[in-house]
């Protein structure tokens, strides 16, 4: 396969084509800074634009235009990368030259067209969305995995601006005044810098010629090169909240100092599969496997903050034992006191899932992403290498730099809830 | 070998039978890097029973399929899992109410891979330590999920629904029958179910059939026949549900309703007829209900629902349900608001053009879910169970007619229904 980046002024096209797909994915990404207030009005914005429009004022009338367009779906979502706040849009279409209609493709960019340049903003539309929100927002504690990841999230993150959801916050939602919706679309539309990618099986030309007729982006600002938050996470007393839980949910949290694409990045990525990745990972092994003391137990490295989370659930008793292990675990890499066979493990975990990643439209356009922002070749063999060439004493001298910061702790008063 | 071309959508299936015991279909997936196999026994949480070779029969207890999906990867008290990591796989497993899978996805060595899917499938080595060992592993399972005020609804929801289907039990079983289950009963409901004969494998990916099926022809090993056999689930379910209504505090801030509809399995029809009417039952539900409708629109124009509301049809051999949720301020309107739709289905007007759309979607549906090589794959093996290959499905969906469906809602009983209310906790000092 092949990425082709086009570029017209400061906005980026790509067009990733490959024979794999019987599918259409075209994203668009818009860039703007992390920010409370604005995620939200941002986040609302842009759910009220995938809701209905001009040309399909209700969200019934825009369902059933997409029914009609063989199960065209049209997404939006708000994420975050680094210190950016990103709307993101996707249609994702049948391959045209499986429809027998010769308007297939040019409806479904006048779906985007309209979802993009023909917004319905109004007041009742807003309020609905506003609900919405809301009522996600009061989910989250529904359950209580998820809630027990927030309450964590929102304690190391405090007061650092990591903390922001790319949906926004709660206590921002009533304040949001149409008028700000509006601004906001604006500044997206006209400002934002955008990054466009298109996956699958096309002619780049005449795609690329259409998508520019269909979205005159004229004006976006050049794309970003600084995503980092690099302020510093100090030392936090750990906390521990209570609740009447099954499960207790313990979160312990490690400071690399690196960062994704710095030099030691793709050690810490195979320190990370090894120390909690996948059922071959030794926390895996020492504390599900050998313990029984939980049914999972996972580590996750967060390059845009460098850290490293762990995350495992189980007895309110057995959760000193846990936390025990995982520190031990840690020391044990730090000394070298794991087999050849657990590294090797680790790095033949992430190639796998490496080149498996080149299989999914939605992998393909991140990964162009990457390449584009941060540097990451788009390249599947360079990626492979740099997980090969990390050495033992790379990862042991890695892990001794490591620090552990915050421990969190959501669990019951007592075991009473527990089903054994 | 037997090689089937469907134009229409480019793809390919091989299928031939290894020692004239094992189906495998093999879909070719041209350019893909990896490659995603399913290997699956009709052994699901619904069965409880088997028939020794002398004809006896028993009964092990709940969560037995599952706990046995749990031990299969373990030999000589380790985890084999390592092994398919070594050779570029990565392997996983499920369990549902029909049937357990277990699947690996691999960028190398797929066929050293196979053989050893297929010698943990069929070789297993149960040990009494080992089983021991994992009964605290699938009680922290289920602890996870007791944690999970949405999980409980489905699961009451269920009890209520149903009188007697095993449906009404969580596939992990419950913590007394964790405990109770001992080596035997795993032994003996693997000899009765794992067979050969009754497995399916599934390859989907980039490789050579025949090259596949003359290496397996070589290497694989199958076992011996055994001579214990499954006992089909006996449907001794009512018509009637268990319990119409529930209300019941959990803990959450929002009360969430979900409703099910009952409908008696037709075990008359041929299978074609049963597939086609499942199909029809979705059509039917999607048109009248789902998020295209009028009612959805009133709904959430009169603020009953949010974009959590959801349809959901299930159609197997031995149970038929559609549940219809949402979490919502006004759960009475909402429970009114489908009741009211539930009791117009024979009354129901469907348009040239609200046909054609369904049925648009269904094609585009269709072949979205081509491009998923895992989707593919579980959705083949669901089909040819019924000696149906998945392909020609949508060549049964488009032959529906707008009469058919219409006929469906008349004559289709919504009366059957059972409806649970989680409304948050009332905490202490509320009025």
């Amino acid at each position: 396969m092949n990425l082709t980046i086009e570029r017209h002024k400061d906005i980026a096209y790509h067009y990733i084509a490959t024979r794999q797909f019987k599918t259409v994915q075209i994203t668009l990404r818009f860039f703007d800074e992390l920010e409370e207030k604005s995620a939200t009005a941002r986040h609302l914005m842009l759910s009220m634009l995938k809701a209905k429009n001009r040309l399909h004022p209700s969200r019934k009338a825009l369902t059933r235009k997409l029914e009609e367009l063989y199960d065209t779906s049209l997404s939006g979502v708000s994420l975050k990368l680094g210190n950016k706040h990103i709307n993101q849009f996707g249609v994702n279409i049948v391959n045209p030259s499986f429809i027998d209609d010769p308007r297939f493709f040019e409806d479904v960019l006048e779906i985007l067209r309209a979802t993009l340049f023909n917004p319905r903003f109004d007041e009742k539309t807003l309020e609905e969305e506003k609900q919405f929100l809301k009522d996600y927002f009061k989910a989250e504690y529904a359950n209580k995995a998820r809630y027990a990841a927030k309450r964590y999230r929102d304690h190391l993150f405090a007061g650092h601006p990591n903390r922001i959801n790319p949906l926004g916050a709660m206590e921002h939602i009533d304040a949001i005044t149409l008028e700000e919706v509006e601004k906001a679309y604006e500044r997206m539309i006209g400002q934002n810098s955008l990054l466009v990618s298109v996956v699958g099986d096309f002619d780049e030309e005449r795609v690329h010629r259409r998508l520019r007729a269909a979205l005159p982006f004229e004006t976006n600002a050049p794309l970003p090169d600084d995503f980092f938050l690099r302020s510093a996470f100090e030392k936090k007393e750990p906390i521990t909240e209570t609740m009447p839980l099954a499960q207790d949910r313990l979160f312990m949290t490690l400071s690399s100092g690196v960062f994704y694409g710095d030099e030691g990045y793709f050690t810490m990525v195979v320190l990370t599969a090894l120390l909690g990745e996948g059922g071959d990972s030794l926390l895996f092994r020492r504390v599900r496997e050998e313990k029984s003391l939980a049914y999972y137990v996972h580590a996750q490295y967060r390059p845009f903050s460098a850290l490293v989370s762990i995350h495992s659930a189980m007895k309110k008793k057995n959760v000193e034992q846990a936390k025990a292990l995982i520190e031990e675990t840690l020391e044990d890499i730090k000394a070298g006191n794991f087999k050849k066979r657990s590294l090797d493990l680790a790095k033949q975990y992430l190639i796998t899932s490496i080149k498996q990643s080149f299989d999914s439209p939605r992998s393909l356009s991140l990964i162009a992403l990457r390449h584009q922002l941060l540097s990451m070749p788009f390249d599947e063999s360079y990626m492979l290498k740099k997980i090969r060439d990390v050495s033992k004493t790379d990862v042991m001298e890695t892990a001794k730099r490591l620090r552990w910061i915050f421990t969190y702790v959501l669990g019951s008063e007592d075991d009473e809830k527990d089903a054994i | 070998m037997k090689k089937t071309q469907y134009k229409t959508f480019h793809e390919t299936v091989y299928h031939f039978q290894l020692q004239g015991r094992l189906d495998v279909y093999l879909i070719k997936k041209p350019d893909f890097s990896k490659t995603y196999v399913t290997l699956s026994a009709p052994l699901g949480s619904i069965h409880r029973r088997y028939k020794d070779g002398e004809g006896t029969l028993h009964e092990v207890p709940a969560g037995a399929a599952h706990f046995l999906e749990h031990k299969i990867f373990e030999r000589d008290g380790k985890d084999i899992s390592e092994d398919f990591s070594m050779d570029e796989a990565q392997i996983n497993a499920f369990t549902e109410h029909h049937r357990t899978t277990y699947l690996f996805s691999a960028t190398n060595h797929v066929l050293s891979n196979v053989e050893r899917l297929f010698k943990a499938f069929f070789f297993p080595d149960f040990t009494d330590k080992g089983v021991e060992k994992e009964k605290n592993i699938i009680a922290e399972e289920l602890n996870m999920h007791l944690d999970d005020p949405y999980y409980e609804q489905y699961h009451r929801l269920m009890r209520n629904l149903y009188q007697n289907h095993p449906l009404r039990e969580d596939i992990l079983g419950t913590k007394e029958s964790i405990g109770a289950l001992r080596k035997e009963h795993l032994k003996a409901m693997h000899e009765a179910y794992y067979q050969p004969e009754k497995a399916t494998c599934v390859i989907v990916g980039d490789l050579d059939a025949y090259r596949v099926k003359a290496h397996l022809t070589e290497n694989a090993v199958l076992p011996e026949k055994t001579f214990s056999e499954p006992v089909p689930h006996f449907l001794d379910e009512p018509a009637n549900v268990q319990k119409e209504r529930e209300v019941a505090e959990l803990d959450l801030l929002m009360p969430s309703v979900l409703i099910g509809v009952k409908f008696l399995p037709e075990m008359h029809m041929d299978i074609k007829s049963r597939i086609r009417e499942r199909l029809s039952l979705s059509i039917l539900m999607s048109l009248l209900l789902g998020k295209s409708s009028d009612v959805f629109e009133r709904m959430m124009e009169s603020g009953v629902i949010n974009d959590t509301y959801g349809l959901d049809v299930a159609v197997e051999d031995t149970y038929s349900h559609v549940l219809i949720g949402t979490e919502t301020e006004k759960p009475e309107a909402f429970e009114a608001s489908i009741l009211e739709a539930l009791k117009k289905f024979p009354e129901a007007k469907i348009t040239d053009a609200d046909f054609r759309r369904i049925k648009n979607n269904l094609i585009g549906s269709f072949i979205h879910g081509l491009d998923s090589l895992e989707a593919l794959a579980h959705q083949f093996t669901e089909y040819i169970q019924y000696d149906i290959v998945f392909f020609d499905v949508l060549e049964i969906a488009q032959s529906i007619t707008k009469e058919e469906i219409l006929s469906l809602a008349k004559r289709l009983d919504t009366s059957k229904l059972s409806r649970f209310i989680a409304m948050p906790q009332t905490k202490q000092g509320d009025v």
